[in-house]
């Protein structure tokens, strides 16, 4: 993947462009070959904090630090917390850091570790100040 | 990425239970009427998979793309269809449901001589007018045999209820697709965000 100019292989700026959609990801729906065009798997479709459900479809969580390093209830099973190694095993298969499929809706990401830790240095360090119902339920 | 934190969990459970209670609901009424000797409407509330018997589709009025009024059933009436839920600004699930139709287009250059078409069908009519379900079209390089439409805004629970789910929030909307046969009925209802390959073998054997 070719790095945007000026922006470091792991970098928070670089998982921002990732999650912008600034540069593109390859993805797909799990159990299917063919991969989304690029546009259609940006991050920030689903979990743009500041887009209205309303306006925008189903809704999905607003990811900041502390949604994913806190430990609580995701996805039916028992309490969790991401560390960058599970969160990049989701991105790549689908499965939360208990073992548990998320939601179809979210691909499965063809993602290298510099890619990977990029975007999670991004979302580590977003501080959306989100509680409670914001971040759906779970 | 688009972490969707599953609301497939509680969603599913939703949904048992609605099924559960649909189907005690059915059952009090089926009995009810075959005692009075009454024949028994079949809905579509199958979850996917083949309909059975066929369901004839809602004949609500439809605003096109192109400005024309139709109904459903006179748009489907000779085709082989397969029917999307979408609406114009949904920025989570709809790209992802293009890219399949766009999937199933170039699957199926023999569309038009087949009588074959796909229908995106906006649950959201109040802000769907047709510039906005033309732009949507271009936006994902929709061919001839791809439509875009909304129903009648009075009609639109009754459009969700028959090629999805009711729910409280369009946003919420199926993924799932529908295929609906040459005689306006609907067949087949694929799971949510289904391959291109399945729809374009299925709506190849209607």
């Amino acid at each position: 993947m070719a790095l945007l100019p000026g922006v470091a292989a792991v970098s928070v700026k670089r998982g921002e462009a990732i999650y912008q959609g600034k540069e593109p990801l390859r993805g797909r729906i799990r159990g299917q070959v063919d991969p989304l065009p690029a546009e259609a798997i940006r991050c920030v479709n689903c979990h743009n904090p500041a887009s209205k459900d309303r306006l925008s479809g189903r809704p999905a969580p607003r990811i900041d630090g502390a949604w994913l390093t806190e430990t609580r209830q995701r996805h039916g099973g028992p309490p969790s917390s991401y560390n960058q190694a599970s969160f990049c095993k989701l991105l790549r298969s689908g499965t939360d850091p208990v073992y548990v499929l998320v939601a179809r809706e979210m691909p499965i990401y063809e993602m290298d570790d510099d890619q990977c830790g990029s975007l999670w240095m991004f979302l580590s360090a977003t501080d959306l100040h989100v509680k409670g119902d914001a971040n759906g339920p779970h | 990425m688009g972490l969707i934190d599953s609301r497939a969990s509680w969603r599913q459970e939703i949904s048992r239970r609605v099924f559960l209670r649909s189907m005690a609901a059915a059952s009090v009424l089926l009995g009810s009427r075959l005692a009075h000797g009454q024949s028994v409407a079949v809905t579509p509330n199958s979850d996917h998979g083949r309909i059975k018997p066929p369901a004839p589709v809602p004949d609500v009025p439809l605003l096109r793309f192109d400005g024309r009024k139709t109904t459903l059933g006179a748009l489907t009436l000779g085709h082989a269809t397969a029917v999307q839920l979408m609406f114009t600004t949904c920025t989570t699930t709809c790209p992802i449901q293009a890219a399949i139709f766009q999937h199933v287009q170039s699957l199926l250059p023999e569309m038009a001589a087949r009588k074959i078409q796909l229908l995106s069908l906006s649950v959201n009519p109040e802000d769907d007018n047709a510039r906005a379900l033309a732009a949507w079209r271009s936006r994902f390089h929709a061919g001839p045999q791809w439509i875009a439409a909304a129903p009648d805004a009075a009609k639109n629970s009754d459009v969700q209820t028959f090629f999805g789910r009711a729910s409280g929030s369009y946003a919420d909307h199926s993924t799932q697709v529908n295929i609906v046969n040459r005689r306006g009925r609907l067949v087949w209802r694929t799971n949510e965000l289904p391959a291109a390959e399945e729809i374009a073998s299925i709506l190849r054997r209607v």
